[in-house]
């Protein structure tokens, strides 16, 4: 078998992939055969899948494994990267024989292999990439993260377009939606994340990790085409530019390839020439032309007051879960709402409090018809009960909506339901003993047997199951009340405190008199009554000498205070003399300048305290 | 000699916080309470949705109701019954109680909130007044004392009820716990309808449950049902 130069280098170059690949840690393997039979002058293809680990090819006498292709996959699930490896090894028999790979997990793959050529019956699998699929491509607009984008998204290597059938929308309105990223073929490139919508006024359903893969060629050139569907919701009015953007990263050479031109130059060759050129990684946020969609509002006369919020074309029925019921069975109301639109907005009440008939809360459930929900049936189920018995009419549901097409709000009702009611055991009125008997129309016909009956009083109902020492503002309230208890202990500690210490108490007291006779003396200066100032002035002035030199009030004399001041005591020794002269001789009105001794006196007792 | 002022301010202080502590019980319990009918959740009307739901062969809901009404009455023999028999008809393994669970389930956790309410209020003001009034002193820490066994009964039962907020109770039938959260993702186990799961984690529209076996597996979460919904 001739084999050419490049061939070898490609060969040379998977090796090195998958000796580099063997860095990575090791995990779960699988290999497929494409054929179980071949001849010997035939070859067959192994494929090994491994997720994030090496891959090595296997060793079997008689049997060589070359490397011939490899494929990446990386999903981005829950946060953590996943990354998936596939390589391709042909497989070239040196005799004829049965042949016994082992796959790493216990199991086996076994090849037979015949003289002379013609394969088995084993199927083949297919190589043929899948067939391009979609409308006619817009012209990809790409835009650089950086001013100097690299050259290959100037040769357009990779864009990102979005397809929606209606470019106005009212506010609360779905539509399905194709988003594709498209991947020039031989291009190394990742995504660094999911498409995004450029303007706030939109919300995208979550969209796949695993998007569908297809091959499309554009003006000549194979793409790899990523493609999500999804539903877009507008959330509010207004004219909007909406363009989808994606993170990517790729591989770009930075060196000129080398170009002969003549085909016979095997380093012409694009995977010898990667080797020689520089090659670097450039971040990229791809983005389509952005598209100019317009949000209506939801007109406001006309609503329906039952109206929730669903947009779009619907269809409503109701049913029963039998035609017959006995009183005090529950039967299963069922209201079936069908079409397409944004069916979160879809609910239902079902059945309110009605006479003769109990009924509990409804759920709701969505079957979509499609891979997005945006069309399918919503089906909401209700346990009633019947009251009385005889012939009685479950009535009719209502469902209302807006159309957007119509531009109307449509409200449907469905047929009210007729039904034939036996006289039961009456289990909601029947003593709690637990011989309650289920009736044959019990539907459907769960064993019951045993089982205690309803209870009659519907009891104090509370707002939410969760307790209340999970719910955080009893938390906070408990808290504060802690914090209140040991701050009240505290200060209570501290005034004790305060109230046993003689020392403090007696210098609280002498303050006290000061200020009081300091109050006094300010009043006598402005009566002119210079006998009670110079009084007050005294006995201010013996308080507060008596807290500084921890004495008592009586025993601070004109003899102490000349001793301790030490001559320093000119206005106190007046003020004393002063006091004493008026006292003993009991006048009251001498000219004196009352402003200046006040402020003495106060200038003072400040410097004393 | 001490003023009359004075000697009453313990008294004040402490009645004035044993009034605010009665405010708090009083604004939590009305805020907790919608009154008498149908709306919000009351034992007897979880009760008779149970016996609709298991009558319908919704042995998930029914379970979860029946739980839900067991929480606001556990003492009542007609809700504990109607459990057990749904349990027992649909073969659904025994569940396991440790002695936290004996010890505090004699009454519903609201009641044990209040309870730890209580001793609060009674810590406190036993231990200010201890303090305060010498010649009342033992009577006041037994009070107090009371108070710190009520709170540790309280703290009990919310962490026998920590499990249960995170408790959910499986209401399809056959559902399928996947190695990772996505639709098509490969089947660990299955789940049958009525078991109790604990949510270890969610993501979009999955949960990751782990059941009374210890095997872990993502489930969607419109498969389960929480055992106390928010």
């Amino acid at each position: 078998m001739k084999k050419s130069l490049p061939h070898f280098i490609r060969h040379l170059g998977a090796a090195a992939l998958i000796a580099a690949s063997a860095l990575g840690a090791q995990a779960a393997v699988s290999m497929q055969l494409d054929r179980s039979d071949i001849g010997s002058d035939e070859t067959a293809e192994l494929t090994v899948n491994a997720s994030g680990s090496a891959i090595t090819p296997p060793s079997v006498n008689g049997l060589q494994f070359t490397p011939v292709s490899q494929s990446s996959q990386i999903e981005i699930i829950n946060g953590s990267v996943n990354s998936t490896s596939t390589v391709t090894f042909e497989i070239v028999a040196q005799a004829p024989g049965n042949y016994t790979i082992p796959t790493g997990d216990g199991s086996k793959l076994t090849l037979h292999v015949h003289a002379g050529s013609g394969g088995g019956s084993a199927p083949q699998v297919s190589t043929t990439p899948p067939q391009s699929v979609g409308s006619p491509l817009p012209a990809p607009a790409i835009q650089g993260a950086t001013p100097n984008a690299p050259h290959m998204v100037e040769n357009g290597a990779a864009f990102v377009r979005m397809q929606m059938p209606s470019h106005d929308l009212y506010v609360g309105e779905t539509v399905p939606v194709d988003i594709q990223v498209g991947l020039r073929a031989g291009m190394a490139a990742t995504l660094n994340g999911l498409p995004a919508l450029s303007a706030d006024a939109f919300t995208l359903n979550k969209l796949s990790d695993k998007p569908e893969e297809t091959e499309e060629e554009i003006n000549g050139q194979p793409y790899t085409i990523l493609t999500w569907h999804s539903i877009l919701a507008a959330v509010k009015p207004g004219d909007f530019s909406l363009a989808v953007q994606t993170p990517v990263t790729v591989q770009v050479r930075t060196g000129a390839p080398r170009m002969s031109g003549d085909g016979s130059d095997p380093f012409n060759n694009p995977f010898f020439q990667s080797f020689f050129s520089g090659v670097t990684q450039k971040e990229l946020t791809l983005s389509n032309d952005p598209t100019a969609v317009k949000v209506l509002p939801l007109p406001t006369t006309g609503q329906p007051t039952d109206f929730t919020g669903a947009v779009g074309a619907f269809t409503a029925m109701s049913e029963i879960s039998a035609p017959n019921g006995t009183v005090g069975e529950p039967l299963t109301l069922r209201l079936k709402v069908n079409g397409a639109g944004s069916f979160d907005r879809v609910e239902s009440p079902m059945l309110g409090s009605t006479d003769g008939w109990k009924t509990y809360r409804s759920s709701g459930k969505l079957t979509p018809a499609d891979s997005v929900g945006y069309r399918g049936e919503k089906d909401f189920e209700q346990a009633i009960i019947p009251q009385r018995a005889g012939h009685q009419t479950v009535p009719a549901l209502a469902f209302s909506f807006f159309n957007p097409e119509t531009k109307q709000y449509e409200t449907l009702h469905t047929a009210p339901i007729s039904i034939e009611v036996e006289p039961g055991a009456m289990a909601s009125t029947a003593p709690a003993i637990p011989s309650a008997q289920p009736t044959a129309n019990a539907t459907p016909a769960a064993p019951t047997k045993g089982m205690r009956p309803d209870m009659i009083e519907t009891g104090m109902a509370i707002s939410t199951l969760r307790p209340l020492y999970f719910q955080p503002g009893f938390l906070v309230a408990q808290a504060a009340l802690a914090l209140s208890f040991i701050g009240a202990g505290i200060w209570l500690r501290r005034s004790e405190r305060a109230a046993s210490d003689p020392s403090r108490n007696q210098r609280r007291h002498d303050l006290k008199a000061v200020e009081a006779f300091l109050s006094q003396m300010d009043s006598a200066a402005n009566q002119r009554d210079a006998a009670t100032f110079f009084f007050s002035a005294r006995q201010a002035l013996q308080y507060s000498l008596a807290s500084k030199w921890k004495m008592t009030p009586a025993a601070i004399t004109l003899a102490e205070i000349d001793t301790r001041l030490d001559g320093n005591d000119e206005n106190i020794h007046q003020i004393f003399t002063l006091a004493d002269e008026l006292a003993y001789s009991g006048g009251t009105d001498i000219d004196t300048d009352f402003p200046a001794w006040k402020q003495a006196v106060h200038q003072t007792i400040k410097e004393t305290l | 000699m001490k003023t009359t002022s004075h000697s009453n301010l313990p008294v004040l202080v402490i009645f004035g916080l044993i009034l605010l502590g009665t405010l708090i019980m009083v604004a939590s319990l009305a805020n907790l309470h919608v009154g008498p009918g149908t709306t919000g959740y009351s034992a007897p009307v979880l009760f008779n949705q149970a016996n609709a739901a298991a009558q319908q062969g919704k042995t998930g809901q029914a379970i979860a109701d029946y739980e839900r009404a067991h929480l606001l009455a556990p003492n009542n023999a007609d809700i504990a019954a109607n459990l057990q028999w749904v349990r027992e008809h649909a073969d659904l393994p025994a569940t396991s109680s440790t002695w936290i669970d004996h010890a505090t389930s004699w009454a519903s956790p609201n009641t044990m909130a209040f309870l730890g309410w209580l001793g609060l209020v009674l810590t406190g003001a036993g231990i200010l007044s201890a303090r305060s009034f010498s010649q009342f002193r033992s009577g006041f820490y037994l009070a107090a004392l009371t108070g710190i066994s009520l709170l540790l009964l309280s703290a009990l039962s919310a962490t026998a009820m920590w499990q249960k907020y995170h408790e959910a109770v499986v209401i399809s039938p056959e559902t399928a716990a996947r190695i990772s959260p996505v639709t098509n993702g490969e089947t660990s186990f299955k789940l049958q309808p009525g078991e109790t799961v604990t949510i270890e984690g969610r993501y979009n529209d999955f949960a990751l449950v782990q059941n009374s076996a210890g095997h872990s597996g993502w489930i969607a979460q419109n498969d389960i049902t929480p055992l106390i919904p928010n």
